[in-house]
C-alpha cells in the first residue's frame, strides 16, 4: 500500500486535494500534481470534463464538489461526502481563499479553528479584544445521522468581526466537524438572520503538514474579493506561528501531556471524537 | 554545508537522553544579563531539553519546560507580565518560582485547577551565566562563581553543530585545561586568554559561551571573535556528514 499512514480515518475518506478550479487547461499528458499522505497525484480533467486522478499508473476515485478536488485513497469511503448546502445559496459569495502550508498535525489546526478563547491574544483588535475574554458556555453534540460535531449557542464579543463588521460587537458562531480535517465555522452576517459559512478544509501532506484551504461561502455588498481574502489571510498569519509551536506538533489524545479547562468543551468532544474512531494519523503516541 | 539539522522533537530527545544518563549537574543554559527583568523570555537547551528563560520583574531568574501545559504551545511566544509567564496561546498566567496557573482568562471568575503547572527547573546564577539543573533535586552544590575570572568580559556563545563531548576534546586539543573544579575550561585562542563554558544543547548541537580578559571594543576582543568562528570551522568541518 502506498501513501504513509495504513489509518483507515484518511485511506477510507474523502481527502481534499485542492481547488476544483485548478484543473482547468490540464489533460492527462499535462496534469496538475497535488501531495497528500506523502505521495504526489496526477490530477486532471478529462474530454467529458469529470476529474481524474492518478498515482503512478494507479487510477484513484476522485470527485470535484463544493469548489474543491476531494481524492479516496483506497477508494472504499466509508461514507459520502459532507452535505455543504449553504455552497450554491442564492445571494452567497463563494471565495476560495488560497491554500496556506501549516507545519503541524491537522488536528491541531481544527481544535484551533473551533477555539475562540484564543481571539483575544492572537487576533485582538479584530476577532477579540481585552478585556473581553470570558468564553460563555456552549453546547457541543454529535449529531446521531451524520456523526458531525456541532458546537451552538457559541457568543463572543468581537470588535471588529470580518470585513464587513466596522464596530465591536458580540458575534454568534456554530461551529461543524465534518470529518477529521474538515470544519466550518457559521456567524452573525451583514445580512440579518444570516449566517456566513466558513469552511476549512485541510489537504494532509503528511502526519505534521497539512494545506489548509479556506472557503467563504458569506453576504457581503461592499467587500471585494481581495478585501475578503486579505482579512482570511491576516487571521490566518496570526495563528499559523502559534500552530507552528506547538511542542508537540502531533495531537495527544491520551493521558494528561494537556490539559482542557471549563471552555474546552469543543476541544474536548473532538478529541474523544477522535479517540472513538481510533484516529492514528496525527496523533502523538502516548509517553 | 548549509543544509538544515534535523530539529527531534523534544520528547524524542528526552528519550534519547534518558537512555544514557542525565549527569547530575549544572548546565550554563545563557548568559545571565541577557535577561531582563520583567521583559523577555530567551529559549534554551540542555541535554535536548528545551527551556523557557526569563526573569520576574523582582529579579528573580526562571528555567521552565518551554511548553505550556494547556495546549502545549512553546512559553517563547509568551510574554512576561511582572512576575508571571503569560502563554500567547490563550493567556493563561503561570507564576514565577512554583510555575503554578494563577489565571485563566476565558473565566475569570474561576480559580485555575491546582493541577495545571507549568514544568519548573532548578536554576541558579554564578559567574554571569544562568545554570540549570535537569534533576528532580539539583546538585548539592551550587554552580561555582569563580568559574569565570571576576572582571573578564562576555565574548559570545558560539552554536556548533558537533556533541558536547567532540567539543570539549577539540578545546582539549588546542591546549585549553579545566581547572578541576568547574565545567569550565581554560586556555587561549589566537593567543587571547579565554574561558570556554561548553553546553549541552541537544543531539549534535553544543553551545560554547567564552569569556576573555580582552576588553570589549578592543583589537583583542575582535581577534578572539574571527578565532571563535574558525575554532568553529574546525570542529564542525571534522564532523562525519550527517
Amino acid at each position: 500500500m502506498p501513501f504513509i499512514t495504513d489509518d483507515a480515518n484518511m485511506l477510507n475518506d474523502w481527502l481534499v486535494a485542492g481547488p476544483a478550479a485548478a484543473l482547468d487547461n490540464t489533460s492527462e499528458a499535462a496534469p496538475r500534481t497535488a501531495r497528500l499522505l506523502g505521495e504526489v497525484l496526477c490530477l486532471w480533467r478529462d474530454a467529458a470534463g469529470a476529474p481524474q486522478c492518478r498515482l503512478g499508473t494507479q487510477p484513484l476515485a476522485v470527485q470535484a464538489r463544493h469548489g474543491y478536488l476531494w481524492v479516496c485513497p483506497s477508494g472504499q469511503p466509508a461514507r459520502p461526502l459532507f452535505d455543504f448546502p449553504e455552497y450554491g445559496q442564492p445571494g452567497r459569495r463563494i471565495i476560495d481563499c488560497g491554500g496556506i502550508g501549516v507545519a503541524v498535525s491537522g488536528l491541531r489546526v481544527i481544535e484551533n479553528f473551533l477555539d475562540m478563547a484564543h481571539f483575544p491574544f492572537v487576533h485582538g483588535g479584530i476577532l477579540g479584544q481585552m478585556p473581553h475574554t470570558e468564553v460563555a458556555a456552549y453546547q457541543v453534540q454529535v449529531d446521531s445521522v451524520t456523526g458531525e460535531i456541532w458546537a451552538t449557542d457559541c457568543r463572543f464579543w468581537q470588535p471588529r468581526a470580518s470585513a464587513a463588521h466596522g464596530s465591536g460587537s458580540e458575534v454568534i458562531y456554530k461551529y461543524r466537524v465534518m470529518q477529521p480535517l474538515t470544519a466550518m465555522l457559521y456567524k452573525s452576517s451583514s445580512r440579518a438572520g444570516e449566517l456566513d459559512a466558513i469552511g476549512l478544509f485541510l489537504q494532509p501532506l503528511d502526519d505534521e503538514h497539512v494545506i489548509a484551504h479556506t472557503l467563504l461561502a458569506c453576504y457581503d455588498d461592499t467587500s471585494t474579493d481581495a478585501e475578503l481574502i486579505a482579512f482570511q489571510h491576516a487571521i490566518f498569519g496570526q495563528d499559523k506561528p502559534i500552530l507552528e509551536n506547538h511542542a508537540f506538533k502531533r495531537m495527544p489524545l491520551e493521558g494528561r501531556a494537556e490539559t482542557p479547562t471549563r471552555g474546552d468543551t469543543s476541544s474536548v468532544t473532538y478529541r474523544r471524537w477522535l479517540r472513538e474512531r481510533g484516529m492514528r494519523f496525527g496523533v502523538r503516541q502516548a509517553a | 554545508m548549509g543544509e538544515c539539522l534535523p530539529w527531534p522533537t523534544c520528547d524524542k530527545v528526552a528519550r534519547i537522553m534518558s537512555a544514557g544518563s542525565r549527569l547530575s549537574t549544572w548546565h550554563p543554559v545563557a548568559r545571565a544579563a541577557d535577561l531582563r527583568p520583567g521583559d523577555n523570555i530567551a529559549a534554551g537547551f540542555a541535554q535536548g531539553q528545551e527551556l523557557a528563560l526569563w526573569r520576574s520583574a523582582d529579579d528573580a531568574v526562571q528555567a521552565w519546560e518551554n511548553r505550556c501545559p494547556h495546549r502545549s504551545v512553546r512559553f517563547t511566544l509568551g510574554q512576561v507580565v511582572e512576575n508571571r509567564l503569560a502563554c500567547a496561546y490563550h493567556g493563561w498566567q503561570y507564576a514565577a518560582g512554583s510555575g503554578e496557573c494563577l489565571h485563566i482568562p476565558a473565566h475569570p471568575g474561576m480559580p485555575p485547577p491546582r493541577n495545571v503547572c507549568a514544568k519548573v527547573f532548578s536554576v541558579a546564577e554564578a559567574a554571569g551565566m544562568v545554570w540549570v539543573s535537569l534533576e528532580e533535586a539539583a546538585p548539592a552544590a551550587p554552580p561555582r562563581d569563580d568559574a569565570v575570572p571576576a572582571k573578564w568580559s562576555f565574548c559570545r556563545t558560539l552554536t556548533v553543530r558537533a556533541e558536547a563531548a567532540v567539543v570539549r576534546e577539540a578545546l582539549a586539543a588546542r591546549g585549553f585545561t579545566a581547572d578541576g573544579s568547574s565545567s569550565a575550561v581554560r586556555g587561549a585562542l589566537d593567543g587571547i586568554d579565554t574561558v570556554a563554558l561548553v553546553l549541552d544543547a541537544r543531539l549534535r548541537l553544543a553551545f560554547i559561551h567564552l569569556w576573555t580578559d580582552a576588553a570589549p571594543g578592543s583589537d583583542a576582543m575582535k581577534a578572539l571573535h574571527i578565532a571563535a568562528r574558525i575554532l568553529r570551522s574546525g570542529i564542525e568541518a571534522s564532523q562525519p556528514a550527517s
